[in-house]
């Protein structure tokens, strides 16, 4: 069971405007990115998808019993969401359309076919370069925000203990204590998302 | 409550794990006018259906930075009663940058610079949030992550996050801000300082003028300039020697008041800049302050953080900056310096 996603939901029915600002600041950034990369990158597309999940979430609070976490449960939900969406011809018509104008747009064309055949860079490295890209991010997105956020400011901003410290607020021992914390749960994401990799990182 | 490292946390930053991360890259981010509209969409559905168990909350919405080229704007908001009308005075509603959340207010629908925040009334800023505010006389910012509620006229309490005052002059009124904290109180003497207050600690940063910091049992301890004092969750109170400059107050400088320069000599500018960032103004021979006087500057620095503002007003004089020196703004002549 998950108390603690349990708890902020108890909280936000009860209609605590912070517990909701807090909720949406933390989720929306994740369900988008988890949309987006079912929706070819339009940002458009998934911003409809991805508001018209959260409200009918938030309608629905009541019935999150907590088996699964919090943000696999609003996955779900916005899964159905895009698959509603698409369902309608209309929408369905404008998601080909997109696809289709991506593929004859001259400078999509040229930066695909700029890719030379064979060797580091051909097409299959540069998916796979992709792919895993969006792995490590959506395993980012799967583990508790302050993890993800104290991963980032450590290798993608290389920041030190005490930069850490200072952008989240807290002190460098917590810090320590986080990234430690954080690794494991990365490691353990991971090892779900991305099995083709054996564990060797 | 983390108390103890963790040795694994000295695992060296060049690991597998962090070499796949890099690899992968920043995640993508939703553009802030999107996060703002959608959350302005879904909140309107929440407050429909959540019951607000008695809480008739507010007025949430975003304002338009006036430093426009590094504001993100927001512009959404969300009406509900505010405060009773007659409800006393606490301070004055500046600006935002960033999610920041007013409630409640005194009765209008939209927070203005200008706004009266009344007794009773909160500002509460996202984690990319900042707002500032004047209480009593005081100047004061809020950065990232912070609840402020404005309980009685001169009288503000700090849940979380951190605040910055100056009160622009050392003879600003004794005792004209009291900020308190579930770790003490922090009583303005006419300076320039920063309260942040998590979970673990209270910490309190003097860069000019002093502070008194009041626990239970009638304990004050005053703080003065270049000092600094950090009260646990336990109780532990530690003095530290803190630099006016630097990382500490970083954030302050993320969003400042606007400075108007145009009609104002080089020597107001700098004095401002100097203030803002803790640092000290140095004229080098055989620039004197007479020289920094003369020139009259044109134009607005809007929009810049302190730094941009420095390096475009600096370009347009006949004056070069160092900072090579920690703590110190040195300013000197051109001419020297290229003949050097």
């Amino acid at each position: 069971m998950h108390e603690e996603d349990r708890q902020l939901v108890r909280t936000l029915i009860r209609g605590d405007a912070a517990a909701f600002r807090n909720f949406f600041d933390d989720y929306f950034p994740r369900l988008f990115r988890f949309i987006l990369r079912r929706v070819n990158g339009d940002e458009e597309s998934a911003r409809d998808v991805v508001q018209s999940a959260l409200i009918r979430a938030v309608r629905k609070l009541d019935t999150y019993r907590g088996e699964a976490s919090l943000f696999t449960w609003l996955c779900q939900v916005t899964r159905n969401e895009l698959a509603d969406q698409v369902a309608k011809s209309v929408r369905q018509e404008t998601y080909m359309r997109r696809l289709v104008d991506l593929e004859d747009d001259p400078q999509a064309r040229g930066i695909l076919e700029s890719i030379p055949a064979g060797g580091e860079a051909e097409p299959e490295s540069v998916r796979q370069r992709e792919d895993l890209a969006a792995l490590v991010h959506a395993a980012l997105d799967y583990l508790p925000s302050k993890y993800a956020r104290v991963l980032e400011l450590k290798y993608m901003e290389d920041l030190s203990v005490e930069g850490i410290a200072e952008a989240m607020g807290v002190t460098a021992i917590a810090v320590q204590s986080l990234l430690a914390r954080a690794r494991v749960a990365f490691r353990d994401v991971g090892e779900t998302l991305l099995p083709s990799l054996g564990g060797n990182w | 409550m983390d108390t103890q490292p963790d040795p694994r946390a000295d695992e060296p930053p060049t690991d597998d794990l962090a070499r796949l991360i890099r690899r992968a890259g920043r995640r993508p981010q939703p553009d802030p006018e999107m996060h703002a509209a959608v959350r302005a969409a879904v909140e309107r559905e929440w407050s429909a259906h959540a019951s607000h168990g008695g809480r008739r909350g507010a007025m949430v919405l975003g304002v338009a930075a006036a430093l426009a080229a590094l504001a993100i704007g927001l512009s959404w908001y969300s009406l509900h009663p505010g405060a009773p009308a007659g409800s006393a005075e606490v301070g004055t509603f500046v600006a935002a940058r960033g999610p920041v959340h007013v409630a409640p207010t005194d009765g209008h629908e939209m927070v203005v610079a200008g706004s009266r925040l009344n007794a009773g009334s909160s500002i509460e800023t996202g984690p990319a949030g900042y707002a500032l505010l004047t209480v009593a006389s005081v100047a004061a910012r809020l950065g990232p992550g912070s609840l402020l509620k404005l309980n009685r006229p001169g009288h503000v309490e700090l849940v979380r996050g951190r605040i910055y005052a100056d009160s622009g002059s050392p003879s600003a009124p004794p005792d004209a801000l009291v900020i308190d904290t579930a770790f003490g109180q922090v009583t303005h003497l006419g300076t320039q300082f920063q309260v942040r207050v998590d979970p673990e600690a209270m910490s309190v940063s003097v860069r000019d003028g002093k502070v008194l910091v009041s626990q239970g049992g009638g304990r004050s301890i005053t703080i003065d300039r270049g000092q600094g004092l950090r009260v646990s969750s336990d109780g532990e109170v530690s003095r530290l020697n803190v630099a006016p400059y630097g990382a500490n107050w970083a954030w302050v400088s993320e969003f400042s008041p606007n400075f108007p320069i145009d009609g104002r000599p080089l020597s107001a500018f700098l004095s401002w800049y100097a203030r803002e960032t803790g640092l000290t103004l140095v004229l080098r021979r055989p620039v004197t302050q007479a020289d920094l006087d003369r020139p009259t500057l044109s134009g607005s620095i809007t929009g810049l953080s302190p730094a941009q503002a420095l390096a475009a007003v600096m370009a347009t004089t006949q004056f070069e900056y160092d900072m090579t020196v920690p703590g110190e703004l040195r300013i000197e002549s051109r001419a020297t310096r290229g003949a050097n």
